[in-house]
Formats: C-alpha cells, sequence, structure tokens
C-alpha cells in the first residue's frame, strides 16, 4: 500500500532533513495530518518567513534579519578579538556562556577534500579584509578538535599570521568540573599537553 | 591471572560444558575438527570480547544440535562464555560474555552488566599464538603493520587514538592529492594536511620505534633459548621516514620524529604531487627479520619462520607481563606441528614457566614425561570434553 500522492510527497519532503529517516518522516507527515489547518499554516509560514527573512551577516557571516547581525552593530563588542567558528551554532554555544565579549566569524564548514570542501569554498576570504584595518589584535580559532578542525585552524593560522595578527587556538581538555578518573586517555593527554604553568 | 572454571553453553560446537582446570599447563589433545580451537577461541572472547578467527559474531552461535538444525534457531538464540578467574590483586571475579544471534554482545562481571567495553577489559589477559602469527615473519608488510598496531595498541590504549586520526588525515590528504594530480586543481591547503599527518605520525613512529626496541632484544634471547643457540635472530624496525626501507639501527636516543618525518615529505614532495598520493609515512612501515643475519621472510624454512614467530609473540609475552605485574593467561592453538622434538620441548618448558597455559595440539607424543605428570590433561572429541585421569 502506497501513500497518497500529496502525502508522498510531503514524506519525501520531510525526509530530506537532517538525522530524519523514514520512519521519522512519516510519523511528522501523520502528525501535520492530524494536526489542525491553523497548526500547519503556521508552520509553513515560519518555514517561508526564514527563507525570506534571515539571511548572512554582511560581516561575520552568522545568520540574522539585518544586513549587519546585532553582535557586529553592538557598540558594546570588543572590536579587537574575532573568535572563528565553523558552524552558527557554534557561535550561539559562544554566546550562551555570556563571557566572551569580542567579534565573531563563522566559516560554514571546515575543509574536507574528501567531502569536496576546499578553503576557497568557505567563508575564508571574506575574513581577510576584516583584518586590513588595524582594530583586530587577536583572532581566537575555536573550530572542534577533530582532524578537520584542526587542519582547518591550521590553514587559517598561516595565513594570518604573516599580517601581524596573534592568532591562538582554543584549549582542549578535561571538562569543568569533571572528575580525573571518569576522562578517557585522549582527553587526558590532551590536557596534559595544554598544560599551563602557576 | 588464572581461570578457575569454564563454562560454554550454545558455543560453537559446545551445547553445555563445564571444566575445571589446571593452574598450569592444560593440554586439549585430539584429531582434527573435534573443538580444540573452540576451546581457546572461548577464553580468548571472554578475555578482549573479540574472535581470533571471526569477524561476525553471530557465527560463533551453535546452530546445529545432533545434526539437526535447531528448532530455537527460528528465535533468537545465546551463546554464553563464562568463567572463574583468579587474580592476586583482585581475588576471584566472575566473568561472563553473552552473545546473541542478533549480533548484540553483553558483558558482566559479578553478575554485573558493564556497558562500557573499558570497564569490562582488563579482569582478564590471555596472549595467543596461533597459525595466524606465521604471518608477521613470511607475511607481507601490512601483515607486520598489524602486528605493531595490535601489540603497541594493547600496551598503550593511546596508540590507538593517534592511528585512527591518522588514518582518517592521510586520507583527506591522500584525496587532496589525488584531486591536484587528477584534475590540476591548486594547492588547496596541503600544508594543513601534511601538519596532521605529521603531528600524528610522529607518535606512531616514536612509539613503533620504542616497541620494536623494548621487543628485539627479548625476542633475540628467547629464539636463542628455543634453538640451542644455534639461530641469531635481529629484529629490525623499518621506519619509512627514514630513507624509505633502508634498514636502520634501532638506537636513536634523542630523534625528533615529527622533523624527520617532515623532511621526508619533503624529499618525495614532487613525486606525491605526480602519483597523486602521500609516499612516506607509519603505512609504508614495515620490520626486517632476520635469522643469522639472512632475511627470514625469503630465506627461512617454514619451522624456522615458525619459531621466529614464536620467538616475537613469547618476548611480546614478557613485555605484557611486566606491564601487567602478573602472568596473563597464555594460549597456544596448534603452534606445535611445524616444530621438531627438540623445540617443542624447549619450548612447551619454557612456557610452563610463564603460568596458566591453555595448549591444543593434536598428539603429545614426546612430551616430556615431567611436563605431563604436572599437566592437565583433556581428550577433546565431537564437542565433549573428558579429563584423562592422572
Amino acid at each position: 500500500m502506497q501513500y497518497t500522492k500529496p502525502l508522498a510527497r510531503l514524506v519525501s519532503e520531510l525526509e530530506r532533513f537532517p538525522g530524519v529517516g523514514p520512519k521519522s518522516a512519516q510519523r511528522m507527515a501523520f502528525y501535520l495530518l492530524h494536526a489542525s489547518e491553523e497548526d500547519a499554516r503556521r508552520l509553513a509560514e515560519a518555514i517561508l518567513e526564514v527563507k525570506e527573512r534571515v539571511g548572512f551577516c554582511q560581516t561575520c557571516f552568522n545568520f540574522t534579519e539585518q544586513p549587519i547581525c546585532e553582535i557586529c552593530s553592538d557598540p558594546r563588542r570588543d572590536r579587537k578579538m574575532i573568535c572563528v567558528v565553523a558552524e552558527p551554532r557554534d557561535l550561539i554555544a559562544m554566546e550562551k556562556t555570556n563571557e566572551y565579549r569580542g567579534l565573531y566569524h563563522v566559516l560554514h564548514g571546515v575543509i574536507s577534500p574528501q567531502d569536496g570542501i576546499m578553503p576557497e569554498m568557505l567563508r575564508i576570504r571574506e575574513l581577510l579584509p576584516r583584518l586590513s584595518n588595524h582594530e583586530v589584535a587577536e583572532l581566537i580559532i575555536a573550530t572542534n578538535p577533530t582532524v578537520e578542525g584542526e587542519a582547518t585552524a591550521f590553514y587559517l593560522a598561516k595565513l594570518i599570521k604573516p599580517l601581524g595578527i596573534k592568532v591562538s587556538r582554543i584549549a582542549h581538555g578535561l571538562p569543568a568540573g569533571g572528575d580525573l578518573d571518569y576522562a578517557d586517555q585522549a582527553t587526558l593527554i590532551s590536557a596534559l599537553n595544554w598544560r599551563r604553568e602557576m | 591471572m588464572r581461570i578457575n572454571h569454564l563454562h560454554l553453553s550454545s558455543f560453537r560446537n559446545y551445547d553445555q560444558l563445564t571444566l575445571d582446570v589446571g593452574p598450569r599447563l592444560n593440554i586439549f589433545v585430539g584429531d582434527n575438527a573435534q573443538g580444540k580451537t573452540n576451546l581457546l577461541e572461548a577464553i580468548q572472547i571472554l578475555a578482549s570480547t573479540h574472535s581470533f578467527r571471526s569477524a561476525r559474531d553471530a557465527d560463533i552461535i551453535q546452530l546445529c544440535q545432533n545434526g539437526q538444525v535447531s528448532e530455537m534457531t527460528r528465535f533468537e538464540k545465546v551463546a554464553v562464555i563464562s568463567a572463574e578467574v583468579e587474580r592476586e590483586d583482585a581475588g576471584t571475579v566472575l566473568m561472563e560474555v553473552r552473545i546473541s544471534s542478533l549480533g548484540k554482545k553483553n558483558l558482566q562481571v559479578n553478575g554485573a552488566r558493564r556497558s562500557r567495553l573499558s570497564d569490562y577489559l582488563g579482569h582478564l589477559t590471555a596472549v595467543c599464538f596461533n597459525s595466524f602469527d606465521l604471518d608477521i615473519i613470511a607475511g607481507e608488510p601490512q601483515d607486520r603493520r598489524r602486528f605493531l598496531n595490535l601489540e603497541i595498541s594493547q600496551l598503550n590504549p593511546i596508540y590507538n587514538h593517534y592511528l585512527l586520526r591518522y588514518r582518517r588525515a592521510l586520507e583527506q590528504r591522500n584525496r587532496l592529492l589525488h584531486d591536484m594530480a587528477e584534475y590540476g586543481s591548486g594547492d588547496n591547503g596541503l600544508d594543513a594536511w601534511t601538519d596532521q599527518i605529521v603531528e600524528y605520525g610522529a607518535h606512531l613512529f616514536e612509539r613503533r620505534d620504542l616497541f620494536v626496541k623494548e621487543i628485539s632484544p627479548l625476542a633475540q634471547t628467547i629464539h636463542s633459548e628455543l634453538t640451542n643457540g644455534e639461530e641469531k635472530l635481529d629484529i629490525r624496525y623499518l621506519c619509512s621516514a627514514l630513507q624509505n626501507g633502508t634498514a636502520q639501527p634501532t638506537d636513536r636516543p634523542e630523534m625528533d620524529w615529527g622533523q624527520a618525518f617532515r623532511s621526508d615529505l619533503e624529499r618525495v614532495a614532487s613525486d606525491e604531487l605526480r602519483r597523486g598520493m602521500t609516499l612516506s609515512g607509519p603505512q609504508r612501515d614495515d620490520l626486517s627479520i632476520l635469522i643469522n643475519g639472512s632475511e627470514a621472510r625469503v630465506f627461512a624454512s617454514q619451522g624456522q619462520q615458525r619459531t621466529a614467530a614464536l620467538s616475537l609473540k613469547m618476548a611480546e609475552f614478557e613485555v605484557a607481563m611486566g606491564r601487567l605485574g602478573e602472568n596473563p593467561v597464555l594460549l597456544l592453538d596448534d603452534v606445535l606441528s611445524d616444530l621438531d622434538p627438540q623445540r617443542q620441548r624447549i619450548l612447551l618448558e619454557k612456557t610452563n614457566g610463564f603460568g596458566q597455559t591453555f595448549l591444543s595440539t593434536t598428539t603429545i607424543k614426546g612430551f616430556p614425561e615431567t611436563l605431563l605428570e604436572q599437566s592437565n590433561i583433556y581428550e577433546v572429541k565431537g564437542g565433549a570434553v573428558t579429563q584423562n585421569a592422572k
């Protein structure tokens, strides 16, 4: 037994979401069928609205409704520091700390030849002009400590250090409040390598 | 450490089996295909959760009983291996591995389920010698690299972490070099990948070098004992970053492996761009194993190769013993067959000093009487095990 045509179309659209398989897509589609017309319309409008109104910040490439995002246009932010992250969700994680007061730059990915992602496909070219006005003193590279994240960090460091800007990499090691005996060996060794003098 | 009792249920050709085993040498005697190796395999699975011969877990479940397909095969069936293990430091622990026909594995220590592998491992350590060891001597370079990777990760679990990261970075770098050679795409951050493989590769080189340095004098001494001083075994680490394949003396006290790897990559840089792949690194390492100065892979007889493999594995056993602070359980799976009686006798006497040993053989003819007196001998026939009266 096959789905009736409009339902099949909805299921196959939903299947394209990341992390959604045929079963979940089917469950969502049936949920929508049972939902009130008003609920369905609200969802459809939200999808359209996000596509119409949200775009990239022309400076940092975070998602925003404005041409320049709220962080970039906030006069209270420290313009001497730029934190480079791979994805918008990493920026949100950093913002939740309420500690970092500098600016950001979102690459939208990491270098990965196997996935066909080369440096020129990331927002690296757009980062360089931001560094040429002598305002920025430090670039903090906050890509994930995966092989690809490290390679991307190395690529950026090599590109930007000659410009006379301090380039730093976020530390990795033990989680705050973590127990030594619960940490895996790779984490412990990384914590050892990144130790600091007291 | 030692095993006191072994219990099997629905495992390979065993329906139900409970076996009291001795603290020293345990000999399983029987014809081919009677279930001798299955007993050693069970102990290996209990120690490491992996079999030395089957990639699929479900393969080890007994599917036939009395020659008839069991009714149970229609439902989920579970093979159980359990043993009481006595350790010097921790007293007695009960270990159990359950493997279901759906491929699920359930690990228990003293009746409590351990969902993390790292919480299960370490209660029982077993070192197994079997016919695959011959590949270390007679096989391809990749067999010797596999030996290095396996043994070093057992001693240093962090090695495996570096190995996985190295492989990942290498795949990425190879892909980039391939695209550069194939499509003439420009230098899209090759340096970044070079830096990554150098970082992880240097760790692999260093640990392989240390391992060979540690194991090679031990193996030499053991080999000399096994051959009555007639053969001299030399093991050399052929590190691909050092002149690509030329034998190097293993005494380099203050070696900068990262620097060595980097300069070798520079040496092959233009070739890499032409051929579109990485041409230096741990993936091209090898061991040179020499008996009396000749390459054992090419010039040694089957018996000599077998002896050299045993010497290597016994050296590894001694290294593991030093790290553990007590004897691992030793599993010898039909390793005597290619050896002459004298080498057999020396091997048996040597392993007898190693603690608890399990050995499978088709015959005990020619075994020293004194050794047999101290051993437990079991006859294995068609999935039944009977202990010989002493």
